[in-house]
């Protein structure tokens, strides 16, 4: 990539994005991943040019309270179908909740684990005692 | 040419909720200061420059309020200041890298060129690398095995621990949480171990 490569400096960029949970990067990480596809179909299934995804990664995820209307600002900037840009980001958001869930799950796991190793220690040693 | 009149509108419209401002300000910006900041650090590679120019322009989007625009700075030069002190500390990460690889690769020459038997330092250096080659074969896993070895070697980037994992298509910060995992549990592994080696 060179310096003076805007459009590769955007795609870098939106790579970089989508360990930020404020943008829509994350959001089309975790769809990449639930429907194992890759940016051309996502350009595809909202009907935007490839080259538009990574700038619509760049943008701010909708906000909760004003879904709607963000939603509506985000399908006018790229030119697409505000429903199916709603549905993505509602699947995407779902997909991010049970990762999140599995995530703190098998932590849990790790530490029942860990905890039952200590308690087995813990009573072999009173048992030598 | 950068429109000044036309980022601080876009700073406003951040402000007030905006979801596609910060694309429009990373498309104005990005490689303008890229490009700049490329000028300072020669020797750096431009895809690490412009990680420290888009830190700064992702951290600004989630936080415009970091920006008054009553202080009298454009914001392309707030933003410009941001990045060049992220590019530092990217310079500065990888100066300390490199230091702790000179450092790991600067121990095995010792071992080939000296070895005197008896030589204090010489069995030290023995000892520890038979340690550290007893570590890595206690463990069962093929890849824990290959996740101690460069421990071991003095790499610290997530990046190359997530390769030997397979997990490079994973966002950063969940690379960074696997990898952690994956060290916390050899470590684990390794203390039962020690403490009873059947």
């Amino acid at each position: 990539m060179s310096e003076s490569d805007p459009a590769g400096l955007i795609v870098r960029a939106a790579r970089r994005a989508s360990s930020r949970d404020e943008f829509m990067a994350w959001l089309l990480v975790r769809y990449q991943d639930l429907e194992q596809c890759d940016e051309s179909q996502i350009a595809e299934n909202l009907e935007i040019p490839r080259a538009d995804v990574p700038k619509l990664a760049l943008c701010l995820r909708p906000r909760p309270k004003t879904f709607v209307e963000d939603i509506a600002a985000l399908a006018a900037k790229f030119n697409c179908d505000a429903s199916k840009l709603a549905n993505l980001v509602r699947l995407a958001e779902a997909a991010g909740v049970m990762q999140a869930t599995e995530e703190s799950e098998s932590g849990a796991g790790l530490l029942i684990a860990a905890r039952k190793r200590n308690e087995h220690v813990e009573e072999d040693e009173r048992q030598t005692e | 040419m950068i429109d000044r009149a036309k980022l601080l509108q876009l700073h406003r419209q951040l402000l007030k909720g905006s979801r596609t401002a910060s694309e429009e300000i990373a498309a104005i910006l990005l490689s303008a200061l890229t490009n700049e900041l490329c000028g300072d650090f020669r020797h750096l590679d431009p895809a690490r420059v412009s990680d420290g120019v888009t830190d700064a322009i992702l951290d600004y989007s989630t936080h415009p309020g970091s920006f008054d625009p009553k202080r009298s700075v454009p914001l392309d030069r707030f933003l410009r200041h941001n990045a060049w002190r992220n590019v530092a500390n990217i310079v500065r990460s990888e100066k300390r890298r490199r230091q702790r690889e000179g450092i790991a690769a600067g121990m095995a020459p010792v071992v080939e060129l000296h070895p005197a038997v008896g030589n204090p330092l010489q069995n030290e250096i023995t000892k520890r690398q038979q340690e550290q080659e007893r570590e890595v074969a206690s463990l069962d896993e093929p890849l824990d095995r290959e996740v101690q070895k460069l421990r071991q070697s003095g790499e610290r980037r997530t990046e190359a621990f997530a390769k030997i994992l397979g997990i490079s298509h994973l966002p950063e910060a969940d690379q960074r949480r696997e990898v952690k995992k994956t060290k916390d549990r050899i470590d684990k592994i390794l203390r039962r171990k020690a403490r009873d080696p059947q």
